[in-house]
């Protein structure tokens, strides 16, 4: 049931109009302390980019190393310290980047980065409310969230590094201090960091959840819900169920690190002396990391699959195809994420038996990815599509997805999985199918909802140069690793130089190298568009991009209570575009029925097309149209 | 002579000639003693390097900086000079994160072999003509002599200053015509077009890499159910190859076809069609299904048959950072371990009370029979490592407190790989392939795969696992 009146849970009580005279904001309570969405969903992106720089100067250290590994590097010296001793990036060091780098980029950028900042501004918008169902406990899980990225950034300062385990911190080497000198307190640091961060996340999916289900506007029923609302709802339900799941691997990590407990240890001889911890199991942490850490990549990827469909959407001017289907490959990806982790963990010891049954389930999981991506195809098949970088980003999301989602298909098979686990194979998956594909997603949203952001136009221009460079750049950083991979080139590898049959990777490293310190370069154009636009853009108009949802209905000035007066009701889906004899190529879904001619009242999920005149339809020839022809779906 | 007397004589001095051929063909094959290269590559390289500290510090000039006696103890027991307090010992220890350096119960021909290694290195690195690079020491992308810091600003200030102006000149340009109402650039069309350009680019991309690239990846599988693993993989990439042209031809193409091209194109207004999903929903389902069946099939013959009763057995010992092998000699039985018998002089933690473990062989170096089966014993002294042969498609972590295997038969001998791969340096390695700490990359043993008779001849040079001085001396001799 839909309740447009959250008067109950708001501190502020916003069921009357608008001139919000009745309190008076402070700076501190408008920008710092703030309670509403749309201050907060900047928060989160600001902190976000903020990561995202710092993870990826993290990577180009690394790189560098990687590209030359003979080499000095002075200037390095003079940034790092001790950690590069005459030039030369320290071992350790190296490994506490790639940890770093991983850790902040799936976390701090990927997770709260990309939901904080478009569930917060999205889900009140989209659906119809003033804000969250309880702003308090939105302000504070950004908070707790701004204080964990704090935390971690202060652990890549210590003086015996920041954690170094690899960001999936397996123990017994995260858990001994003398194992490596980044599992002492830069380790501890980390885990604190993560505690209140996933205390931040399951406050925030609450929110997201509660204010779905309850607050939509008269007329919003779940099945009129925009597909990026559809993601950030089940991306929330994953997040609540698994993420404490994560804190309870983290926080037996923490009492075998300092309560001498033995959850994940047993038989160790280290530094020199025997350890007085027996019984436990390394494997145990596994099976509790990567039950979060499977549902964790779905929560990196559903929200960027769904900011792809909304842009796709509204820019080829057609209703994406298939939106039942979308929702219900959005839910079993969902369920099934749950059931899938073990595929991680094909070559670690436990029980084969559990092989062969996380080799099938995962094979599953496979399939409504594959029919999320024809939905796409199909969703530009006769589209009207107007390039801006919004759609320039979610294409190259769509193509990132497969490229990465099928390398899936060989790492899902335990068999093939044998040689290829933990070599370059499998980074360069999940860089493409989850890294990058997310990324793209997060600057598809971020071209597409500036306007409604900041109330300004991005430069166009500098958008397309930015897609371009950057797409190219992707490519030629991680195509290349899969043959790397195959070739049993391990990850995580400070060098390559000691193994005879890996020194012969030098020449392309460098090429590697030198394509992502240009495709990282590329950046600076986004962050001069985006920052500089906020001053020099043209003027946003209220519905830039002719879009149905209703998010576009409300004043570019933000207000408090997003809508002065009612909050509009909604009568009708968000996909109506192009509907044959409509005056416009966009019906809103705020346009009432008795507006509307007979022919345009029906829900628009029919499928036979109708033409106003054939003319208008470009002559089919090709192969999508052809195979529907086979198909008998479409007359020849 | 009689007859059968000549032909002895001739194969007998026919089979001289050939052992003494092979041994200098295949010098590491055959070697009588473990040459102080090799034992510092199988030792000490995973956290020494000469001229640089790694996990270790650097030995270029060890000889200068502490004497012999000093170098015999430490080598030995290094555990045992940093408790009896030796103040350099100590600091070194703390100076590298107290990262402890295993015992070698090696004898001081051995010792002194790899220290002579160790000063013939330093001379070789020393002579060695300086690397190409700019006079104040950056590194060269070019590879002979790069610019200088100064001249890499200057670059850079240029690039953005003729970024700027092009920047400049282009608004005022489009300026201009927009206030004529020329449209000089159709925005939508070139970005369309580039999807096109783009995917043509790419795939000619891609199949370069192929081309290029694959000659560098691994060589036939050297083991049974390797080239089975291979047959998958070649499978596998064809079906995934076969969508990843078809899809990306779709997705780059139809920008470029539905592009938006003026005010009267129009979209189709097509929003679902249940049997078109229906078709790409079971047709991937099959596949796949098809695909991974396969692949149980194959998972459960690799992890879930029992050895046989003749499997060859040895077990591999992971520690930070390297690993150690040991056979279990005649009586076909490993000797019992225990964690808390590890120790400086008993570095697997064997126990000495076991029977069977009195004839356990250690080895420098695996060595393997050709076709016949092999079980690999795993065991980690300290933290998780990952046993990784990659020739014979092998991978399995090895857990402290949790003995994992790998059951394999390898099919092609080093002889025979080296032939195949004009190689003939070509060694098998292990390589650890799991996180493990700071010389993680470094931990490296070799393997070699010989006839039957190679694999007899080397096994009864090598030395148990217990050291008898009565049968035993340090050198190790042929029969």
């Amino acid at each position: 049931m839909s309740n447009s009146n959250p008067s109950a849970s708001t501190a502020h009580g916003h069921n009357h109009g608008h001139d919000h005279g009745h309190h008076k904001d402070t700076f501190i309570t408008k920008y710092i302390f703030s309670q509403d969405h749309k201050i907060i969903a900047k928060q989160y992106l600001l902190t976000g980019m903020f990561m995202a720089v710092v993870a990826a100067l993290l990577s180009l250290l690394f790189r560098f190393q990687l590209g030359w590994p003979e080499d000095t590097f002075p200037w390095m010296e003079s940034i790092l310290g001790d950690w590069a001793k005459g030039g030369r990036l320290d071992p350790g060091f190296y490994l506490s980047l790639v940890t770093m780098h991983g850790t902040i980029m799936v976390f701090f950028v990927l997770t709260a980065g990309l939901t904080g900042t478009f569930a917060n501004l999205l889900i009140p918008f989209q659906i119809g409310a003033r804000d969250m169902a309880s702003p308090f406990l939105n302000m504070l899980s950004v908070w707790i969230f701004l204080l964990s990225t704090v935390i971690m950034l202060l652990s890549l300062f210590i003086e015996s590094g920041p954690a170094a385990a690899g960001w999936t911190i397996y123990p017994p080497l995260s858990a001994l201090p003398q194992a490596m000198p980044g599992s002492g307190l830069g380790m501890t640091l980390w885990l604190i960091s993560m505690a209140l961060f996933i205390a931040s996340s399951l406050m925030a999916a609450l929110n997201y959840i509660t204010t779905i289900l309850n607050l939509r506007t008269p007329g919003m029923t779940m099945t009129r819900m925009p597909l990026t609302i559809w993601s950030f709802f089940t991306t929330s339900i994953l997040g609540v169920l698994s993420f404490p799941v994560l804190l309870s691997a983290v926080v037996l990590l923490i009492f075998d690190r300092s309560f001498g407990t033995s959850f994940y240890l047993s038989e160790i001889f280290i530094a020199g002396e025997t350890l007085n911890r027996t019984g436990g199991s390394p494997i145990l942490f596994q099976h509790l990391f990567w039950f979060l850490g499977h549902p964790e990549v779905y929560i990196v990827l559903m929200p960027a699959l769904g900011i792809t469909s909304e842009v796709i959407a509204t820019n080829a001017r057609k209703p994406i195809f298939g939106y039942r289907t979308m929702v219900g490959s959005l839910l079993g990806i969902s369920f099934l994420s749950f059931i899938v982790w073990g595929h991680h963990m094909f070559v670690t010891g436990m029980n084969p038996f559990l092989g062969n049954v996380f080799m099938i389930l995962t094979l599953v999981i496979a399939v409504p990815s594959a029919v999320k991506t024809f939905n796409y195809l199909a969703t530009l098949w006769k589209g009207n599509i107007r390039f801006t970088p919004g759609i320039l980003f979610a294409i190259g999301l769509v193509s990132l997805f497969i490229s990465g989602g099928l390398t899936g298909i060989y790492l899902g098979n335990a068999a093939l999985d044998i040689n290829l686990h933990d070599t370059y194979f499998v980074v360069a998956h999940f860089h493409l199918v989850m890294g990058s594909a997310s990324l793209f997603g997060m600057l598809a949203g971020v071209y597409h909802w500036y306007p409604r952001m900041f109330g300004r136009m991005m430069n166009e221009k500098l958008g397309y140069l930015h897609f371009w460079l950057t797409f190219a750049a992707v490519y030629m950083v991680f195509f290349p690793m899969h043959f790397m991979g195959i070739d049993g080139v391990p990850r995580r590898y400070y060098n390559f130089t000691g193994f005879e049959y890996m020194a012969e990777w030098m020449d392309l490293n460098r090429f590697i190298s030198i394509s992502a310190i240009l495709g990282s370069a590329a950046q600076l154009i986004f962050i001069w568009n985006f920052f500089g636009s906020m001053r020099w853009g043209k003027k946003a108009p209220m519905n830039p991009w002719n879009s149905n949802t209703i998010e576009w209905t409300a004043p570019v000035e933000h207000i408090h209570g997003n809508w002065p007066g009612e909050i509009p009701h909604v009568h009708r889906w968000p996909y109506d575009y192009s509907r044959p004899g409509a005056p416009k190529d966009f019906i809103p879904q705020t346009v009432k029925d008795d507006d509307l001619p007979e022919e345009l009242r029906k829900p628009a999920m029919q499928p036979a097309p109708q033409y106003a005149s054939k003319e208008a339809v470009p002559s089919e020839t090709l192969l999508f149209g052809r195979l529907l022809q086979v198909l008998g779906i479409r007359k020849a | 002579m009689k007859p059968n007397r000549y032909f002895t004589l001739v194969f007998r001095s026919f089979f001289l000639v050939m052992v003494s051929l092979s041994a200098g063909i295949f010098p590491q094959a055959l070697s009588a003693q473990p040459s102080g290269q090799e034992l510092f590559a199988n030792n000490c390289a995973s956290c020494h390097k000469i001229d640089q500290p790694m996990a270790g510090p650097a030995l270029g000039g060890i000889d200068k900086r502490r004497d012999g006696a000093w170098l015999l103890k430490w080598i030995r027991n290094s555990a045992a000079v940093i408790a009896s307090g030796d103040q350099y010992a100590v600091d070194l220890f703390n100076q590298y994160n107290k990262t402890a350096m295993p015992a070698y119960d090696w004898s001081d021909e051995e010792i002194k072999s790899v220290l002579a290694y160790i000063k013939e290195e330093e001379i070789a690195l020393a002579n060695k003509p300086k690397a190409a690079d700019g006079g104040d020491g950056t590194a060269s992308l070019a590879g002979g002599g790069g610019p200088t810091r100064g001249e890499s600003a200057l670059m850079i200030l240029a690039l953005i200053v003729f970024g700027a102006l092009l920047l400049f000149a282009g608004r005022l340009l489009s300026a201009q015509y927009r206030l004529r109402g020329i449209r000089l650039f159709n925005w939508n069309s070139i970005n369309a077009g580039l999807f096109v350009v783009f995917l043509v680019v790419g795939m000619a991309l891609v199949g370069l890499q192929f081309a290029r690239l694959m000659r560098h990846t691994l060589p036939v599988a050297a083991s049974e159910h390797g080239v089975v693993i291979d047959q998958m993989l070649v499978i596998t990439f064809w079906i995934t190859f076969v969508v990843f042209v078809i899809t990306h031809y779709i997705l780059f193409v139809y920008p470029w076809i539905y592009r938006r091209r003026g005010a009267e194109s129009k979209a189709l207004h097509y929003a679902h069609n249940d049997r078109l999903e229906f078709a790409w929903t079971i047709v991937p389902a099959i596949v796949l299904t098809v695909l991974i069946l396969y692949g149980t099939k194959v998972w459960r013959e690799i992890t879930q048959s029992e050895p046989g009763k003749d499997a060859l057995e040895i077990e591999l010992f992971a520690y930070q950072f390297g690993w150690q092998a040991r056979l279990p000699g005649s009586d076909g039985m490993l000797g019992r371990h225990d964690y808390r018998l590890i120790g400086a002089t008993n570095s697997m933690g064997i126990d000495p009370e076991s029977k069977e473990g009195k004839d356990d062989l250690l080895v420098p170096e695996v060595y393997l029979p050709v076709g016949e089966p092999v079980v690999l014993r795993l065991r980690a002294r300290d933290v998780i490592h990952s046993a990784y042969l990659p020739h014979f498609r092998v991978q399995m972590n090895v857990v402290p407190g949790m003995p994992t295997q790998f059951v394999f038969t390898p099919t092609i001998t080093t002889e025979e790989m080296r032939e195949k791969i004009n190689n003939y340096n070509f060694n098998y390695v292990l390589a650890c392939n799991k996180i493990c700490g700071v010389a993680h990359f470094n931990m490296q043993m070799k393997f070699v795969v010989v006839t039957r008779p190679e694999y007899d001849q080397w096994l009864a040079r090598q030395r148990t696992y217990f050291k008898r001085p009565e049968t035993q001396t340090a050198s190790i001799l042929l029969p």
